[in-house]
């Protein structure tokens, strides 16, 4: 089990989930120990399903493992751990209320009798993380601990269980760029002992400081195995995010005219470790279509989600119309400040999916005059009114009484979209307009905003699909941990190479360009 | 059909198995401990249809089914379950006694209506407290509202034992309660009054509430989806909160209706345990108010054959509360059948696809 | 002393103490059982099955160590029967609840009729009971011995438990695994252990507490069986559990304070006061330590939050000061 002995291999791993996508199509992976071996990629690029096929948490479909060249059955987590493969989850898997030593000895409880010997477990508590130089308290309670400390905890109980391999799924997603310095330091130890790293991360910077190895994935295949001390951030960022982008010819220039929606200094996520926004200022004027650009976890949600009021505006302000967002309801948001949202998550947040097309098209108009009256529903509006929109926004059902969940994806959007849309708006918030839709619902919905748009509306849209945010944007925002990295007037000769150095962070603008976006009137 | 059809009619299928799996139990049942199982059986099956007093016994047990049925439904709607219904029916039994004794300026019908509207307001009010205090702090709403119903029992037990109770009467009870407010008899001979078409006007008007005003189709939305509910601008604290106002007034309503015309005096000395019959009816109802009406009927009517068989036969009518167990277990757990649900569904998926 | 003597007597604290041992069994089994992320509302009917086997097992064996044995075993099952139906067969918990409950008043009266041919109690057939037993040496002391000492066997063993569960949930590896069970069945699952088991395991031993419970009020306090002889204990235990927070200790002197209420309504009785108030009073108790409890946890949350911008507003004035 020399260092550089290969560990893992994965051989021609083949995943299909069961709604038809392909996770995972012929990707070859290797690590060896005493690596920190990256593995980078967007969402949805397939690397979170690779590595839970290797800890036993998904089934392969097709392919093999080899573990020390031999041919290994990863079926549960307990098999992981017995081949000395441990993982640490982006949310962590501990129970708040019990104490370090007890997380860390839960099913290897050292007994004395029929008792958990306690001493002995914090003992051996101390003792692996004094082994391994991860400083810890074994008495602390977990729910006392800060972040960092949480994951420090993760590491020790796959280290305990003897991990000679370790996979981290996106560990510094959560922590301050101090506990990241602190856990790179500690990942180098590791190496050093002749650990094995697996890092599931999509930022250059971090894996160019610590990463040996670096595979690339994107939409379920494997992009190759680079050194990374011979691979440049630029051809990193290429290979995984550059696709072809096509620049929609048709789309007229925007004339911007009065602000709608200000934000100003916003900043979020107080009391949980890191800002997920920080010091975040722009404007959208009327008729504008302004995008946002970004890895996916970079502050998008928390963002959309501040500007509709589904989240307690902690420091900072937003202003629709002069109106103060921190001062109004929900439903004043979207009534009295005319604002439109699409959320990402459709089945979580855009649709009462057990409920009828009728109820979902019309739920948050019933208080209007043409479709009740002291309270009453005017059904016979409200289904004329559905029809109406069923057939505007070409929602395909057998009747406006079928239930939202018999639909398909695209035709969800569209009643989200007939919803949200077939108001007079002044502000439209819009989240991954058309992800995981056919192409024809997603061109009907672009040519809706559009449309939108050249009535004067003003629309800030998130998509995580860069080609979709070039075609929709008039001027584009990145968003890179939580602040403005940089701001582009129009995107007449922007590449994807320069966008994606941007989203990975390996380039900011200067804060003169960025506080452009800005519009004081 | 479609699927959205297949799931109902499964679902339909599989409450019709439950009590069919139910009454093959009572069948096994009665024939184990019965020396004449078949006039068990026939008192059971046959009996509450066999005479006029009888039928009145039937109509008698269903009518406060119906009212804690409806309150289930409307207090589970926005899918936060409480058991207000048990407290509030108990606590609106006791105010209408209670007013109808005490409020001496209203006599009659009018004093009838005042009692009511009492009882509404504060069955209505006190099934709040759980709610609110989820709604605001987070707390266990149903272990909340399981402890305030004992608290609502011994608040009322306080009023009945010291400002109604009748300690010159032989029965042990309240004072007579005024005959002049009492409901008009619709069946001579029996206990069936008016209150039984009000019961039925409760049902259309809670399935009018809940389909066809902006608070019914908010309510529901919130049980569906409470997030989405929230996205879209909904007053989910509000109708939240609503819910248990007309869930615990109704249920109250159900008891306080009791006082005028079935019993001469107030004689309740524990909890009904009606507010845990009306989960049972609700679930039985799919917590649809439309079918409220056949879950009252089919319990209650499982109820009166039960009493009656006690009477003339040697089975105990305790039997019924078996066959209800057996029914709730079955309906109430999702992974009965659930196996035979989603092969049907793949293969009727495959047929489609197939025809198309 | 007057109105107070009836309180301040050896009798008032025995009473409190012999009232308390059900209500201690019923906290101790919905302890176990919410530990397991479970509110259990079958106690009541779990300790009425016990109640009952306890009493026709012993008159019909005349073997107290059987009677007991079975008793037990009724409780482990229902309990287990009810995991079934919750956790695997995915029923609600309060569906689950009402159809147990249900049954069990059902099947309760038809055994009993069925083997004794009386619907209300089992006083046509003579059952066994245990013993009260006097402690040596504690006996002795003055005013205490009075208190503590000549209990039945089944209080000792409240007592006792009490401490068995707290070793039991705190100190032993089963214990750890049910509490990282009920809190987070991922962390469970992630070093490979089997959520669903333990569980099991856990409603198992709250039906076995919750079987002394019912088998020391047909057995214990009287030698009789009663149609709802529990009259809603298991329910008060929930409600002693919720107030204890989870802790065995906790859950014992909250019994006690529904036992003291209990008591304190019986002194008032017999002098023709009104019971209702003091009845009340721990229900209200449990319902303000709830909210109170969830309150602070909530300002907890919200003053971390607070605390952070506070701090980061004053980084951001010292900035600007350069």
């Amino acid at each position: 089990m020399a260092a550089g002995q290969t560990a893992i291999e994965m051989k021609g791993i083949t995943k299909i989930y069961p709604n038809g996508v392909v996770a995972n199509k012929d990707v070859d992976f290797s690590v060896n120990y005493g690596e920190i071996h990256a593995v980078m990629g967007e969402n949805g690029a397939g690397k979170s399903t690779l590595m839970k096929m290797l800890f036993g948490l998904e089934k392969i479909d097709r392919g093999q493992i080899l573990f020390e060249g031999k041919p290994v059955h990863i079926n549960s987590p307990a098999e992981a751990i017995a081949l000395k493969i441990g993982m640490v989850h982006q949310e962590f898997m501990l129970v708040p209320s019990l104490t370090v030593a007890e997380n860390m000895m839960l099913k290897e409880e050292p007994l004395k009798g029929i008792f958990i010997d306690r001493a002995k477990a914090v003992e051996e508590t101390r003792k692996i993380s004094e082994k391994y130089h991860l400083p810890i308290e074994p008495d602390r309670k977990i729910s006392d601990l800060p972040v960092g400390m949480k994951q420090r905890v993760e590491i020790l109980k796959a280290l305990y269980r003897g991990a000679k391999i370790l996979i981290l799924d996106e560990p510094t997603a959560v922590l301050t760029p101090q506990e990241t310095e602190e856990l790179f330091r500690q990942l180098l130890l590791l190496k050093e002992s002749g650990h094995t790293v697996i890092f599931i991360s999509h930022k250059i910077r971090e894996i160019k400081q610590i990463c040996d190895r670096i595979t690339i994935m994107k939409n379920g295949l494997s992009m190759g195995v680079y050194d990374v001390k011979d691979i440049s951030e630029a051809d990193i960022s290429r290979l995984m995010i550059g696709r072809e982008i096509k620049m929609n010819l048709d789309k007229k220039p925007a004339s911007p005219k009065e602000c709608v929606l200000k934000v100003e200094h916003l900043h979020y996520g107080y009391g949980e470790g890191k800002l997920k926004l920080n010091d975040v200022s722009f404007t959208v004027r009327s008729g504008e279509i302004l995008g946002i650009a970004g890895v996916e976890g970079n502050g998008q949600r928390e963002l959309l989600e501040l500007i509709v009021g589904l989240r307690k505006i902690q420091r900072g302000s937003i202003h629709i119309r002069e109106k103060d967002v921190s001062k109004l309801t929900i439903r004043k948001i979207r009534d009295e400040a005319l604002t439109a949202y699409i959320p990402q998550d459709r089945l979580a947040a855009g649709v009462a999916a057990d409920a009828t097309i009728k109820e979902n098209l019309l739920s948050n108009r019933l208080s209007e005059a043409a479709f009740s009256k002291h309270g009453v529903i005017k059904e016979k509006e409200l289904v004329r009114k559905a029809e109406e929109l069923i057939e505007e926004f070409a929602v395909k059902c057998d009747s406006e009484k079928q239930s939202v969940s018999m639909l398909s994806g695209g035709n969800i959007q569209k009643v989200v979209v007939a919803r949200e849309l077939s108001m007079p708006r002044d502000l439209i918030i819009i989240d991954q307009p058309s992800r995981g839709i056919d192409i024809g619902s997603t061109k009907f919905i672009h040519e809706k905003i559009f449309e939108l748009r050249d009535a004067d509306t003003a629309i800030l849209v998130n998509s995580a699909d860069l080609a979709e945010i070039m075609e929709l944007s008039d001027s584009l925002i990145v968003l890179y941990e939580g602040e403005i990295a940089a701001y582009f007037k129009d995107l007449n000769g922007v590449t994807e190479e320069e966008l994606g150095e941007y989203m990975l962070g390996i380039k900011k603008q200067p804060q003169e360009t960025i506080r452009e976006v800005y519009y004081e009137q | 059909m479609s699927n959205k059809q297949l799931n109902q009619v499964f679902s339909f299928m599989k409450t019709l198995l439950a009590i069919f799996i139910a009454m093959i139990f009572a069948l096994m049942i009665i024939l184990i401990v019965s020396d004449e199982p078949l006039t068990a059986l026939h008192s059971f099956l046959i009996g509450p249809f066999t005479s006029q007093r009888r039928i009145g016994n039937l109509i008698e047990n269903i009518v406060p089914l119906i009212y804690v049925g409806l309150g289930v439904c409307i207090l589970w709607a926005t899918g936060k379950r409480t058991l207000s219904g048990e407290g509030c029916y108990y606590f609106g039994g006791l105010m209408a006694a209670a007013v109808s004794l005490k409020f001496i300026l209203l006599h009659g019908k009018s004093l009838t209506v005042f009692a009511m509207l009492a009882v509404i307001a504060v069955c209505g009010l006190m099934a709040l407290l759980p709610m609110y205090v989820n709604l605001k702090y987070g707390t266990d709403a149903f272990v909340v509202s399981l402890l305030f119903n004992y608290v609502m029992f011994y608040i009322g037990n306080y009023i009945f034992s010291n400002y109604l109770m009748d300690i010159t009467s032989t029965s042990s009870g309240s004072y007579p309660l005024p005959e002049d407010s009492f409901l008009t008899t619709l069946i001579p001979g029996t206990k069936v009054n008016t209150n039984l078409v009000i019961a039925l006007v409760m049902i259309v008007l809670v399935w009018f509430f809940l389909y066809k005003t902006k608070w019914g189709y908010s309510i529901r939305l919130i049980g569906i989806n409470p997030h989405f509910a929230k996205c879209i601008g909904i007053n989910v604290f509000g109708m939240c909160l609503l819910a248990q106002f007309l869930g615990g007034a109704l249920s109250g309503f159900g008891g306080g209706m009791e006082m005028f015309g079935r019993n001469p005096r107030f004689a309740w000395f524990s909890l009904t345990n009606l507010g845990w019959d009306g989960i049972m009816v609700a679930t039985l109802a799919k917590y649809k108010p439309q079918y409220v009406l056949f879950a009252a009927i089919f319990l209650g009517y499982v109820r009166t054959g039960a009493d009656i068989m006690n009477r003339s036969s040697d089975v105990a009518s305790e039997i019924v509360l078996i066959i209800q167990a057996i029914m709730i277990l079955f309906i109430g757990a999702n992974a009965f059948l659930a196996g035979t649900q989603q092969k049907l569904r793949v293969k009727y998926n495959e047929k489609v696809e197939k025809e198309a | 002393m007057g109105f107070l003597g009836n309180f301040l007597t050896t009798g008032f604290f025995y009473t409190v103490i012999r009232v308390s041992t059900p209500l201690i069994f019923a906290s101790l089994s919905s302890l176990i059982a919410r530990k397991a992320g479970v509110t259990n509302i079958t106690i009541d009917s779990t300790m009425l099955m016990s109640a009952l086997t306890g009493v026709l097992v012993s008159a019909f064996t005349q073997n107290l160590f059987l009677a007991l044995l079975c008793g037990m075993a009724v409780g482990v099952v229902m309990g287990i029967f009810m995991g079934y139906f919750h956790i695997l067969m995915n029923t609600n918990m309060i569906l689950t609840g009402v159809a147990i409950n249900t049954f069990t008043n059902g099947a309760t009266v038809m055994i009993l009729y069925a083997f004794t041919g009386d619907k209300g109690s089992s006083s046509m057939i003579k059952s066994l009971g245990v013993p009260g037993v006097e402690i040596p040496l504690i006996k002795d002391i003055p005013i205490l011995g009075e208190i503590l000492s000549g209990h039945n066997i089944f209080t000792y063993v409240a007592f006792l438990l009490v401490i068995v569960a707290w070793f039991l949930m705190y100190r032993t590896p089963l214990g750890l695994r049910i509490r990282a069970v009920g809190e987070n069945d991922s962390a469970a699952k992630s070093v490979g252990e089997n959520p669903t088991k333990i569980k099991l395991i856990a409603l198992g031993l709250s039906g076995f507490f919750a079987s002394l419970g019912g088998m020391y009020l047909s057995m214990g306090n009287m030698q009789v069986f009663i149609v709802n002889m529990t009259s809603s204990r298991g329910f008060i235990g929930v409600a002693a559990d919720a107030m204890g927070r989870g802790n065995p200790v906790g859950a014992m002197f909250s019994s006690l304070l529904f036992g003291c209420a209990n008591a304190v309504a019986n002194v008032l009785q017999i002098n023709s006061f009104s019971t209702d108030v003091v009845m009340a009073i721990p229900y209200v108790v449990s319902i303000v330590g709830i909210i109170v409890y969830s309150m602070r946890e909530k300002s907890k949350r919200d003053s971390k939050i607070k605390r952070a911008i506070a701090e980061a507003e004053k980084n951001a004035g010292a900035e600007t000061v350069f």
